[in-house]
């Protein structure tokens, strides 16, 4: 009897003992303590880069109700869990793991600490009670860059240099085919893959390959868009961009691009923990919310394809064109969705397809 | 006799530490001068280092939990060194444990941990000493550089992974990121302390310790040193000179793979490529700065996983760059080898040695 007694006891001094996440994450008197883990260097003018702009974004406008403090270069191992339980030690009761990587680390941290809310960027979630994933539909924006693209290239095709063969990064693959072809059917993208978010010698190397192989444009879905956009300058070719705006960089061949603005979003984030409202959950944002825009637009592009351009962004927007919508093919040709068809959160983040049009093979070996 | 030659090791460990300790003040002084000329305070920095790697039972614990693999790696590289090899191959050998242990979890996912932990254990064991094994016999049987031969087998081993984690293991669940499927609770090293501290530094510890007395205690340790010293002479005197330099190549890799297997088991709970930020350099690097000796080995490998556990507070409380890190630890590693000449006479004239491997 006695040895059930002492662990009944335990819970249930356990619960008492333990105040729920909302109200145990803040006091009103003291500002909330945020940390962020970037994968990369936050000066890399692509993702990372964006991530600590939000941050900067965040810390001035609420000075007073939140202090933040970043770590960047925090691969995407074990060691994540040493630097997010450094901030905790330190008082964070908000942490942003901003890395696809980051997000099993931040999973382990987050079970040991019920009293702290973790924001992962990407990922699905399923069943945490302090882990909530957000996103914005990069896909939106890079649609529309595709479409730019398609009426752009003149030999039809088009040079993509990716990073991994994950969800996230094929959205883009195909939602940027779809955008050029269906402007231009006779578009070729050209995938290759570095197997990794930041190898700055594997990019160049592979933007000159595919330029050798008669791309006019180049994108990618990298941490840093720069090496490939100024090797597509270099060479007198078209970019189009990923995570921020380089118009300024490539003057000549700068076309469009996707820009993240988390800035906003984070402030809201903070603010859902500073007032208890913190809830679980996979959020999705659309280009309408604005955290994920498009760029503006190079010299090169004329006034009547931007035109076009803006006009595609609006009907998004509206809800009046959904990236991914049926009919949807693979290209192998089998069927993904029905006509009239709308995708779900699940199957754009299982996506593990490119649509035809997309050319090289699917793994990166 | 044994008693003094123990006696003179822990001597000679001592030497070891007292100038690691020196050159990392003189290392500290410079990094001083560069934070002063961005703005920070130097002292309050170094507080803030400190307290991060060792104020505090979680600080202490991180800092074992980061000095595990290096010391691991770091006696591998000595066995190799009291024999007169050089072991740079310690990183890979590290990853083939990794390798090993994995294959083991995720082919038999529903073992007892009983069953499965030993097994993983013999199987990271097996690999590390394949990966050490044939620049061994290659050294031994055809005179191959076994320096080249170690470096090189490295990148094949991250290749391996890397294969592995896109292909025949990526976990079917993941959506192509690369990485295993996570080990069963069983596949899983306990921790201790309510901590990441896991037995991989108790075995280093005890490893450090056996071989303390091994060394220079016991006929094979004499055979150990006799060819160390010099090998020619060695066999000269019909001392099984091929016989130990494989054996001790094997252990070599062995070891190495302990600390593999540890990161794989206790701290990621699957394999994937950035299981090592590259501690078995790391260990290279720590065994000359502990002059071979196992004892001082302990101690350097807790000062150096300190200082990159520690690193973080330069990102978190003095808002500096990652780079700085990078700058901070460059240096020290730099003061840490000037100063290895120095020590090396310094001790040479009190424990009338010159090579490494004889003072043990």
């Amino acid at each position: 009897m006695k040895n059930i007694f002492l662990p009944i006891v335990a819970a249930i001094s356990l619960f008492v003992i333990m105040p729920p996440v909302s109200q145990a994450a803040t006091d009103n008197k003291v500002p909330l303590k945020v940390g962020f883990i970037t994968v990369g260097p936050k000066t890399d003018w692509g993702y990372n880069y964006a991530h600590e702009q939000g941050r900067i974004y965040m810390q001035s406008h609420m000075p007073k109700q939140i202090e933040t403090e970043i770590v960047e270069n925090v691969p995407e191992s074990a060691e994540a869990e040493r630097v997010m339980e450094k901030m905790i030690a330190r008082g964070a009761r908000l942490i942003f793991s901003t890395s696809y990587g980051h997000y099993e680390p931040a999973l382990r941290v987050a079970a040991r600490h019920p009293d702290v809310v973790f924001e992962q960027c990407g990922r699905v979630e399923k069943d945490t009670k302090n882990l909530a994933t957000y996103f914005a539909k990069q896909y939106q924006p890079m649609y529309v860059s595709g479409m730019v693209s398609g009426k752009m290239t003149k030999t039809n095709n088009i040079g993509f240099i990716a990073a991994h063969p994950v969800p996230q990064v094929l959205q883009n693959v195909n939602a940027f085919t779809l955008g050029a072809r269906s402007v231009n059917d006779k578009v070729k993208v050209h995938v290759v893959w570095t197997n990794s978010w930041s190898d700055p010698p594997k990019e160049a190397e592979a933007a000159k390959g595919l330029i050798d192989t008669g791309c006019d444009i180049l994108t990618m879905h990298l941490d840093s868009p720069i090496t490939v956009v100024q090797t597509a300058e270099k060479n007198g070719i078209y970019s189009v961009g990923y995570h921020t705006d380089l118009n300024k960089f490539a003057p000549k061949g700068w076309l469009t691009g996707e820009a993240w603005d988390w800035g906003p979003l984070y402030v809201k984030i903070a603010n859902t923990v500073i007032n208890h409202s913190f809830k679980p959950g996979n959020y999705r944002y659309a280009m309408n919310d604005g955290y994920t825009k498009l760029s503006s637009f190079g010299k090169v592009v004329p006034k009547s394809v931007q035109q076009e351009a803006l006009a595609l962004e609006k009907k998004i927007e509206k809800g009046e064109y959904v990236v991914f919508q049926g009919p949807l093919k693979d290209r192998n040709g089998k069927q993904l969705l029905a006509a009239g068809q709308k995708p779900t959160l699940d199957f754009i983040e299982s996506m593990n397809w490119v649509v035809p049009g997309v050319e090289g093979s699917l793994t990166a070996k | 006799m044994s008693t003094v030659s123990f006696l003179k090791n822990i001597r000679a460990a001592l030497i070891s530490i007292a100038g690691s300790l020196a050159a990392i003040c003189i290392g500290l002084l410079l990094v001083a001068i560069f934070l002063v000329a961005v703005g920070r305070n130097p002292v309050e920095t170094y507080i803030g280092i400190f307290t991060s790697a060792f104020g505090g039972s979680f600080a202490i614990t991180e800092t074992f939990v980061a000095a595990t693999p290096i010391m691991l790696t770091a006696l591998a590289v000595a066995i190799a060194g009291w024999v007169g090899l050089l072991n740079v191959g310690a990183e890979g050998q590290l990853y083939l444990g990794a390798i090993g242990a994995t294959m083991i979890a995720i082919t038999i996912p529903n073992a007892p941990s009983w069953q499965m932990i030993p097994a993983m254990f013999v199987v990271a064991c097996l690999f590390g000493a394949v990966w050490s094994g044939v620049p061994a016999i290659l050294r031994a049987k055809f005179g191959v550089n076994e320096t080249i031969v170690t470096l090189l087998l490295n990148y094949v081993a991250l290749l391996l992974v890397e294969f592995l984690i896109h292909g025949p293991w990526q976990d079917p669940s993941s959506s192509s990121w690369p990485q295993t499927m996570a080990f069963s609770d069983a596949a899983q090293l306990p921790h201790l302390f309510a901590s990441r501290v896991h037995p991989g530094l108790f075995i280093g510890i005890v490893m450090a310790v056996f071989f303390a007395f091994l060394i220079p205690m016991t006929k094979p340790g004499f055979i150990i040193r006799v060819i160390g010293g010099n090998p020619k002479a060695a066999a000269y005197a019909h001392l099984p000179v091929v016989k130990y330099i494989i054996i001790s190549m094997l252990v070599s890799g062995a070891i190495a793979a302990i600390a593999g297997f540890g990161q794989v088991s206790a701290i990621e709970g699957r394999l994937r490529s950035g299981i090592s930020p590259g501690y078995g350099y790391t260990g290279f690097l720590v065994c000359w700065l502990a002059r071979h000796n196992p004892l001082a080995i302990i101690i350097v490998s807790i000062f150096v996983g300190g200082l990159l556990s520690g690193a973080d507070s330069l990102q978190l409380s003095t808002k500096l760059p990652f780079a700085t890190v990078n700058i901070m630890q460059g240096t020290i590693f730099l003061t840490l080898l000037m100063f290895e000449n120095i020590i090396q006479r310094f001790s040479s004239a009190t424990v009338e040695a010159k090579t490494p491997e004889a003072n043990i």
